[in-house]
């Protein structure tokens, strides 16, 4: 992880990866990380719906990240986790593959996603950061939590 | 304004509105009491209108203050008898104080209220009612007001001067008090409020004024005190008032003769002191009624209707968000909340030294003192249903009376409790419901006059427990609801079509009221219209997880009932598993659980073209396999099957699940927005291992399975007609198909399947239809081969009604669409009998005729009884029966109706035995005579005239030569007490009709083999 000076103009970015892809949510936006323990699934609930869960007393709705961004379903492995959103007072689930590291990233520095990403897929990505010689999208989280 | 704490303010309405409550209820005893007043009651309500009164002149909310002084002196009169409470003066103390509670909720506004005209009408009633010993004063009327200036302060209290002489003419002594808002009150343990009644108490408050010019600017240092002054009249003296109020005595002036009062000319506008009687008011009569102007009238036209928006009401400032509690109760909560400490400490030491058994034991004390404490919670919300059955005297009163009609309103069951929350959401629909019922359901008096009906009518509103739930019933002895009015409306609007509104039971019919849209503009009255539909009353009883039924007869009146849970919050489930996954039912959606045994399962579970019936006490109920419903494909494992029989309100249906479980209380959790639209769900709940079940909506899942067409429903109208049919004491189940436009029917009971086909699946063989159907080759017959009623229509949808006889099958070629009904009604054998009708019945005002299948069969296909009969001896019937057949009779048949009596006689010959028919039990009786020696069984209907089917029974067994007889009896009428009586007669085998195979069946058990 990159040792940067304490700033408060940069942003603390929790890092993740669905598939190989690496993406990115801001710390601010997010409540909690969670192992993925048992989920009822839901009948008739739309496809990137993965079910609910009981978070202390509170239902939880879990989305399938990867279906949700068209990059294929989670795996659901040992390292899956579930980052527990605050979505106007209540709580949504993103399952995600793998945990990456928190990065602190100067904001100037992204830029808009690349012209040829998918037009359904950069709906959802805010911009990107290079990073370690990759790119990391950083999620629209509005436009994941959408119901259409 | 802004300047009193706004502690105070909020005390003051808080009290006020607690004042307000029950005022209505009161004036409306008061108004039935008429000139035989109640006292205290009175003084009750006075006193409110005295403290509300007192508040608004200390928080200098005149306007408030002035009214309720209106309102106030009226109510003096009526405790003096100077005023008979007629009905015109209790409205206008009703619009009064309907108009208080306004200003009050919008106290920051309600000094701009413009209450002029009804503080005139006020003010007229109370002149025109003078009590006579005040006349004298009245004769010398002393123009406007006094002003008594304030000590150190540029303001004064003005009073008119007839208030002061009303009030000192008892022979109190008027005092003014100077107290200070910081230092004398409110004071530890009296509230401004309490104040207030302390100085009732004493005597006569007239007036109070905050001095604001003595509290400085804000650029002055605060003042340390916030003087104000009361003007009262008591009979103590300054001592004994000092110590009754607890302040010193030098805070007290007396106001005799040296603080003269100057005599002012009225500066205020008209209305807002008292206006001098008029010259004709000089003799006025000791007591009268008073008499409105059309001021009154006009603002009865401008308040808007009475309508929910009473408490709180719209748009409010302040919601009420307190509750009052038993002070009992919050003893038993600081108990258990003590309790719960004490567990906490013994867990954390138990902890500390790793004690299991102390784990184990304060953890079952936790699980104790909190399930009670969370019951203990739930009862601080409960609220008993009076608080808002209460307020519908007054609409009910006024609504009546706008529309000229005369209703009585009967409460009964107001102490029955719910939830506070319920109870909120309880208020609109319920108070749609009373208004429909007086606008809509009560006749006017001419019109009931003219129905033979009293000219008043008579609206109920009960409330009982009944099972675990709270049923409320808004009843009505008015004109009903005429379904057929109710589909007319329906079709002219577009909402149905003629075709759906065809098969449509009355009760489904008045259920269309609650469709959306049903209710428009061109109904909306002043009254009930609104524009709100009944399908926003049942929406919002259903949000509070209620249920609706509607029941109503033409010109005998209406009944809605409603169905709600105890509280919102947590709900008795019933919980059911399917494909490994638990769900909860709420309970009040739940009929009753059924298992059918494997072998029942062909019996009791038919197909109805695409759709599974069960067949339970003679009802067909439209079946759903929950696993399917909810797309988790997996067949039903085979084995015995458990059903859940749940009711969305309209229809009662089946939900197939894999296991039942037991019923829990639990707390239900909405669900997240992005599985919230899901219809078939209510929620979720978090079971006792944490993982998250989510609970069933019955509507909506009836909805999602397509069962919950208007067709759908048709088909559980059975269960509604149950009482009518009970009396007829027959019934029959047909499927109901059409031939070209011309409607028919077949009984169900010969139905094995209906089949969508095409055309084009038809083939011609040697001059007969046939076409393939599972793999073989079915005969396929239409209508036009059996009798002449219409023509199929090969260019509409086709279905082909299969058909199984003696073991083999065949089709019916029909066009849709393809129903089944139980028709309560007899069938017609005679009318319109003809080669290949059998029958006729009256299905909605229609009449259907009945297919004779079993004839058309046997004549198109004679050989195959012939065969089937040689064939299936040996494996199907006890060899006896061979050589029975064809010879004497060796069964007796006794059934009245014609219909039952021939395909009944028709199934036991297909069999290969000999029937002797008789219509009724008497000829039954002789031809078991005639027959003694060859008559083994006997199979009779119960229900007959001259000797019913007991009746015969008990003759049987009488009679030693056939005492061991068998005897079946099929019958309609199901039901352990009619089984009961059955076994008592001596009946060996007690048949619903009317099952073919359980009848072969029974009869292939019991005939007797070794007697020949």
């Amino acid at each position: 992880m990159q040792q940067l000076e304490e700033d408060d103009d940069l942003l603390l970015v929790v890092t993740f990866y669905v598939g190989n892809r690496l993406l990115g949510i801001p710390t601010e936006k997010i409540q909690e990380i969670i192992k993925i323990g048992v989920i009822t699934d839901v009948p008739h609930a739309p496809g990137h719906i993965i079910g609910i869960l009981n978070l202390r007393g509170r239902i939880v709705t879990v989305i399938d990240l990867g279906t949700r961004l068209s990059l294929g379903s989670s795996q659901r492995g040992e390292e899956g986790r579930i980052i527990i959103l605050d979505d106007g007072g209540e709580s949504v689930g993103l399952m995600v593959d793998r945990i990456a590291d928190v990065i602190r990233i100067d904001p100037q520095e992204l830029t808009p996603p690349p012209a040829n990403m998918k037009a359904t897929q950069s709906d959802f990505f805010d911009t990107v950061y290079r990073f370690q010689g990759g790119l990391v999208g950083l999620l629209a989280v509005d436009a994941v939590l959408a119901t259409d | 304004m802004d300047i009193l704490d706004d502690e105070i303010i909020l005390g003051y309405i808080e009290e006020s509105r607690e004042h307000l409550a029950d005022i209505e209820t009161d004036l409306l005893t008061i108004e039935e009491q008429g000139a035989e007043i109640n006292r205290d009651l009175v003084n009750k309500v006075f006193r409110a209108a005295h403290t509300i009164k007192g508040g608004a002149g200390f928080l200098n909310l005149t306007t408030i203050k002035e009214l309720s002084h209106g309102v106030e002196n009226i109510l003096d009169m009526i405790r003096n008898r100077a005023l008979v409470p007629s009905r015109e003066v209790v409205t206008l103390l009703l619009l009064s104080f309907d108009k208080l509670r306004d200003m009050i909720n919008n106290y920051r506004e309600s000094n701009n209220c413009d209450i002029g005209a009804i503080a005139a009408e006020l003010a007229a009633l109370a002149g025109g009612a003078a009590p006579p010993e005040q006349q004298e004063v009245r004769e010398q009327p002393e123009q406007g007001e006094l002003v008594i200036p304030l000590p150190a302060s540029d303001i004064a209290i003005r009073v008119p001067r007839s208030d002061l002489e009303r009030a000192t003419s008892g022979g109190g002594i008027p005092y003014l008090l100077a107290l200070d808002l910081m230092g004398d009150v409110p004071r530890p343990g009296v509230s401004l409020t309490d104040f207030i009644g302390m100085l009732d108490h004493c005597g006569a408050v007239l007036d109070g004024q905050v001095a604001l010019d003595l509290t400085g600017g804000l650029d002055e240092e605060p003042a340390e005190l916030l003087p104000f002054f009361v003007l009262m009249v008591s009979s103590l003296n300054s001592q004994e008032l000092a110590a009754a109020l607890n302040i010193s005595p030098d805070k007290i002036i007396p106001l005799d003769e040296s603080v003269s009062p100057v005599a002012e000319p009225n500066p205020t506008p008209a209305g807002s002191s008292c206006i001098d009687p008029p010259e004709q008011e000089f003799t006025p009569p000791p007591a009268r009624t008073g008499s409105l102007s059309p001021v009154a009238d006009h603002l009865r036209q401008s308040t808007p209707p009475v309508a929910a928006d009473h408490q709180g009401g719209g748009g409010s400032l302040l919601p009420e968000s307190t509750l009052r509690i038993n002070v009992s109760l919050l003893d038993v909560l600081m108990n258990l909340a003590g309790e719960l400490v004490l567990s906490r400490n013994q867990l954390l030491q138990a902890i500390l030294r790793g004690d299991q058994g102390g784990l184990k034991a304060a953890g079952h004390r936790i699980n104790s003192v909190t399930s009670e404490l969370q019951e203990t919670i739930m009862l601080t919300r409960m609220q008993p249903i009076g608080t808002i059955f209460n307020k519908f005297t007054r609409v009910v009163r006024d609504l009546s009376r706008e529309l000229g009609k005369e209703i009585n309103l009967v409460i009964s069951g107001k102490e029955v409790e719910l939830d506070k929350t319920i109870i909120e959401g309880l208020s609109d629909p319920l108070t749609h419901l009373v208004r429909n019922a007086v606008d809509h359901g009560i006749e006017n008096p001419a019109e009931r006059h003219r129905s033979g009906k009293s000219a008043g009518g008579t609206v109920r509103l009960h409330a009982y427990h009944e099972a675990g739930q709270v049923i409320i019933e808004i009843s009505d002895d008015g004109r009903g609801i005429d379904p057929e009015k109710v589909v007319r409306s329906a079709l002219g609007k577009g909402l149905i079509t003629p075709e759906q509104a065809r098969p449509l039971s009355d009760k489904d019919k008045r259920f269309l009221i609650m469709m959306p849209g049903f209710s428009t503009a061109d109904q909306v009255t002043d009254i009930s219209g609104r524009g709100v539909g009944m399908d926003v009353v049942k929406t919002n009883i259903e949000k509070l997880n209620g249920l609706m039924d509607i029941e109503s007869e033409i010109g005998r009146g209406s009944l809605f009932q409603i169905k709600l849970p105890l509280t919102l919050a947590i709900i008795p489930c019933l919980f059911v598993e399917s494909s490994g996954r638990r769900y909860a039912i709420p309970q009040v959606s739940v009929v009753e659980t059924i298992r059918i045994g494997e072998a029942q399962i062909a019996d009791r579970i038919q197909r109805v073209g695409d759709a599974e019936v069960l067949l339970l006490r003679g009802e067909i109920i439209p079946i759903i396999h929950l696993n399917e419903a909810l797309g988790i494909s997996a067949a039903d494992a085979a084995g015995d099957l458990n059903l859940v029989i749940v009711t969305n309100g309209v229809m009662q249906y089946g939900m197939v699940v894999q296991q039942l479980h037991d019923s829990e209380e639990i707390v239900v959790k909405p669900l997240g927005r992005h599985v919230r639209h899901l219809k078939e769900y209510a929620g979720a709940t978090i079971m006792g291992d944490g993982q998250v079940a989510l609970i069933l909506d019955a509507s909506g899942l009836a909805h999602s399975s397509g069962i919950a067409t208007i067709s759908g429903a048709a088909r559980s109208e059975l269960k509604y007609q149950e009482p009518q049919r009970e009396a007829v004491g027959e019934s029959r189940a047909l499927l109901t198909f059409y031939n070209g436009s011309q409607q028919l029917s077949v009984p169900l009971e010969l139905v094995e399947r209906v089949e969508k086909i095409s055309a084009q699946a038809i083939e011609y063989v040697g001059g007969r239809r046939v076409m393939q159907y599972h793999g073989q080759v079915m005969p396929v017959m239409e209508v036009g081969d059996i009798t002449s009623a219409g023509i199929l229509d090969e260019e509409r949808d086709l279905v082909v009604i299969v058909f199984a006889f003696a073991g083999r099958e065949f089709g019916l070629a029909a066009n849709t669409p393809v129903d089944s009904l139980e028709c309560g009604s007899a069938v017609d054998g005679e009318t319109l009998r003809q080669e290949g009708i059998v029958g006729s019945v009256i299905v909605s005002g229609q009449t259907v005729l009945i297919v004779d299948i079993v004839a058309a069969v046997t004549s198109w296909h004679p050989e195959w009884f012939a065969t089937e009969i040689q064939g299936s001896v040996d494996t199907y019937l006890p060899p006896t029966v061979r050589l029975r057949t064809g010879g004497a009779p060796n069964i007796l048949l006794a059934e009245d109706s014609d219909f039952f009596r021939d395909q009944v006689s028709r199934i036991i010959e297909e069999q290969g035995y000999s029937v002797v028919a008789c219509p009724d039990g008497a000829l039954a009786w002789e031809a078991l005579n005639e027959h003694e020696e060859s008559i083994r069984l006997v199979v009779s209907d119960i229900e007959m005239p001259n000797l019913d089917g007991l009746g015969l029974t008990r003759k049987i067994r009488g009679d030693s030569r056939f005492r061991g007889l068998p005897v079946i009896t099929l019958s309609s009428l199901a039901g352990e007490e009619n089984m009961a009586q059955g076994d008592e007669a001596g009946v060996t085998r007690y048949l619903v009709k009317l099952d073919r195979d359980e009848l072969v069946e029974a009869i292939a058990a019991l005939y007797p083999t070794e007697r020949i």
